[in-house]
């Protein structure tokens, strides 16, 4: 039982360079912050399966931007209420609007769309922050951490070597 | 080389610490991390099959506990919009067609917590998902069977929050005042007769005034103008003036001064008797006016009678608006809180009105949901719709059934109103019910509404009527047939917004009415009502929703009215007689009061008139001819003498 754990954790961790870890937190932001049940949010889930990102990282970043997002809605709401009723881009929406997918999308809710803006806009600066912030941890504060006692009872653990084992053959 | 082993290579940093560690590890997992390494690529096909199981896993967790999750969403949802504890006990989904099947759902009084405001055994919803998917609640068909409203709870429900509990705009109709206004028992002729602000009494008053001002004034005047002894005394100065014998021209000059000075006497007094005999008959005149009021005091007096009190039935014209105007106004303040409970209901539910839209939007980001906001469209729909509903209502009043189509609050839309139909074959046990209504709901929020109903064979019993001091009134049986018709709203015929004009034809039949009288006309009431069989009553209400202007009109009103001028008759009379009799006494006895000084003012006027005909002798004495013919008859003389 551990060793399936172990391996399925092993192959979601896999990718574990700064920029898979970064791209996956960017993009579970972007899950996390709008409606879960929407449908940018299955093409997002699809593109996280897909591409060659940490997924526990991106599952890490739903589960806290989530409450993030909670937190937000009303701000989020109020956005969309904003671009949605803005009067120059009434033809615009107008124009969206004809097509299934728009509303299928629920573009045309204003938490969805002000939710999904505000993390679009939000998705670079998160994606290259989080990536410095990762570089400077290993480099600085890895060591550091190592020394933990809880990490080293971790580490010595039965299902650490197995994962580690997972984590050299590959998934 | 492949495009990986490019990436891996133009990528060093991909390579974590442990990856790094595991390549000093040893020669074999050296080479098993290379071959990772070439396998690699932006993709990984793999995930496809993580993908999908995650989406199943979501799918079965959504179809093993769907039903919980709506059960869960309605009891949390529900309770927070309706403000206290809502309960489902089951609910059912059906995938294909999706169909949402709801038993035993309670609803708790907010104000009233051990009981529910309403409940039902079971609703279905046939939700159309397409339309779900993009936004829109679209419903097939509902039908909600078993509604029942104020039941009991089997436990009190929590209340969150009290929202929208609507106070009574409308007065209480008591009809505490029922017999206190025109229907006031006669008095007694006695206590009228004794009131001071009859006007026979009052006019008795003034005459006599108007005598002893008047006396007053001529007898100042009458002391002015000589008096018998001053006449007597001109008449000896005259005399004297004429039995003078004129001796010389200068005894002439001398009786010719004092013979004027006297004219001029008799003239002053003549020209004060003149205003004396002018305001005697300004008196005479002012006294006449009184004499002729206070002989039309008692007309007067019996007019104003007659008007304060019942005397000709009159008094009984509104008396179907006294007793069902409570009635009615009570069903109008039970409508009225229906009507505010729906009214904030639709212009909710109606996101895109204008009128509205400022307040939605706070209160959607109030709410953190957010909202859809729609743009026009080939098609248009409105954000919820049903298209058919069926409501079974299960009341202490009977069973009905509600049917509804095209429920929704955007009307124009697509330009097709709500149509509402309610029926029931056993109101109050045997009445018959139908009742077809249309509402529609304008773009700037304005809403119409047209309705029509029918009510037979409806059985009353027990109905209290009336709880007045005076008279206790029940309908103890009947069978009533209403036939109405309302209409809200704009209209064709140039009614206004928020106005209703509503007409109703009520006719009661087999009516038996029981109750306690306290007063003459409250019994003949009671009488009256107990000899009908049949009634009928016109209802309307026109004018401004929250205020509408009542009028109930029956044949009861003409019908009483003459019974209480048959009873009154012999009453009246005798009332009638006394009374006119006792005010011409009252009249009488002014006058001949008034008789004696009216006999002194006559005298009076004699006065002046033995005065003036004296005074009118006196200025008619020729006594100035006779002194010329003196002077001329001595002057002949004297000149016969002088030749002689």
């Amino acid at each position: 039982m551990l060793t399936l754990l172990a391996k399925i954790l092993a192959a979601l961790n896999s990718e574990n360079s700064p920029r898979q870890i970064s791209l996956a937190i960017a993009l579970g932001m972007v899950v996390g912050l709008t409606p879960l049940l929407s449908m940018h949010n299955v093409l997002l889930l699809l593109l996280a399966f897909l591409l060659r990102i940490n997924l526990s990282a991106f599952f890490l970043s739903v589960g806290g931007f989530t409450g993030l997002g909670l937190m937000g809605a009303n701000l989020f709401a109020g956005v969309g209420e904003t671009l949605l009723n803005a009067q120059s881009l009434y033809t615009w929406w107008g124009y969206l609007y004809q097509a299934t997918w728009f509303k299928l999308a629920h573009l045309h809710h204003t938490l969805t769309l002000g939710a999904l803006v505000v993390a679009l806009l939000l998705f670079l600066p998160l994606m290259l922050a989080s990536q410095w912030l990762i570089i400077r941890y290993r480099a600085l504060l890895s060591a550091w951490v190592e020394k933990f006692h809880i990490i080293r009872s971790l580490k010595a653990s039965r299902f650490y070597k197995i994962y580690l084992s997972m984590t050299d053959v590959g998934a | 080389m492949n495009k990986n082993e490019q990436k891996h290579k133009a990528n060093p940093e991909q390579n974590s610490p442990e990856q790094n560690s595991h390549e000093q590890s040893s020669p074999e997992q050296k080479s098993n991390a290379q071959d990772k390494a070439v396998t690699t690529g932006y993709f990984r096909w793999q995930g496809l099959l993580g993908f999908a199981a995650l989406l199943s896993l979501i799918a079965a967790l959504l179809f093993v506990f769907a039903d919980k999750l709506v059960k869960t969403g309605i009891e949390q949802g529900g309770s927070w919009y309706w403000g206290a504890e809502v309960n489902v006990n089951d609910v059912d989904i059906h995938w294909s067609p999706l169909r949402l099947d709801l038993r035993g759902v309670e609803a708790t009084d907010p104000e009233q917590p051990e009981q529910n405001k309403f409940n039902f055994a079971h609703a279905s919803a046939s939700v159309d998902l397409w339309q779900a998917l993009l936004g829109r609640a679209l419903i097939h068909e509902l039908v909600i069977d078993g509604v029942q409203l104020d039941q009991p709870r089997k436990s009190p429900g929590e209340v969150f929050d009290k929202m929208g509990a609507v106070k009574a705009l409308v007065k209480d109709h008591s009809a505490a005042s029922l017999f206190d206004g025109g229907m006031q028992a006669l008095p007694k002729p006695e206590d009228i007769l004794q009131g001071s602000s009859l006007k026979t009494v009052k006019a008795g008053l003034h005459l006599q005034q108007t005598y002893q001002n008047e006396k007053q004034q001529i007898a100042d005047l009458l002391k002015q103008l000589p008096d018998q002894s001053k006449i007597e005394t001109y008449k000896e100065a005259i005399k004297r003036l004429k039995q003078t014998k004129i001796k010389s021209p200068a005894q002439l000059a001398q009786l010719k001064v004092e013979f004027d000075r006297l004219k001029s006497q008799f003239k002053q007094d003549k020209a004060q008797l003149k205003l004396a005999k002018a305001q005697f008959d300004a008196a005479k005149n002012n006294i006449a006016k009184a004499v002729t009021a206070l002989k039309d005091a008692p007309a007067q007096d019996w007019q104003e009678i007659s008007q304060r009190y019942p005397l000709n039935g009159d008094g009984a014209k509104n008396i179907t608006q006294l007793l069902l105007g409570d009635q009615a106004g009570r069903y109008h303040q039970q409508a009225m809180q229906v009507w505010q409970k729906l009214s904030p209901l639709l212009n909710k539910l109606n996101k895109n009105a204008q009128a509205d839209q400022q307040n939605q939007e706070l209160a959607s980001q109030a709410t953190n949901g957010g909202r859809f906001i729609h743009f026009p469209e080939d098609k248009p729909m409105p954000d919820w719709l049903i298209e058919n509903a069926r409501i079974g209502l299960q009341l202490e009043q009977g069973n009905f059934t509600l049917q509804l189509s095209e429920v929704n609050a955007q009307h124009w839309l697509r330009n097709q109103p709500t149509q509402i139909n309610i029926q029931s074959q056993d109101v109050l046990t045997s009445g018959a019910l139908t009742l077809t209504a249309t509402l529609f709901i304008s773009e700037q929020n304005q809403v119409r509404s047209n309705s029509h109903w029918q009510l037979k064979e409806l059985p009353l019993s027990q109905l209290s009527l009336s709880q007045d001091k005076a008279l206790e009134l029940t309908l103890a049986t009947a069978k009533l047939a209403i036939d109405g018709q309302f209409a809200y709203g704009e209209q064709d015929g140039g009614q206004a917004e928020q106005e209703i004009n509503s007409r109703n034809q009520f006719r009661l039949s087999q009516a038996k009415f029981s109750g306690r009288a306290d007063n003459k006309v409250a019994h003949l009431l009671l009488d009256t009502l107990t000899d009908i069989d049949t009634l009928a009553i016109d209802l309307t209400a026109q004018g401004n929703i929250a205020a509408p202007k009542f009028s109930i009109n029956s044949a009861l009103d003409k019908i009483l009215g003459q019974a209480i001028k048959r009873s009154l008759t012999t009453s009246l009379n005798k009332f009638k007689a006394k009374t006119q009799a006792g005010l011409s006494q009252k009249m009488s006895q002014e006058l001949k009061l008034s008789q004696s000084e009216a006999k002194q003012l006559a005298a009076m006027g004699e006065d002046f008139n033995s005065i003036d005909q004296a005074l009118e002798n006196l200025l008619k004495s020729q006594i100035d001819d006779q002194l010329k013919d003196k002077v001329k008859d001595k002057l002949l003389k004297n000149l016969g003498k002088l030749f002689g």
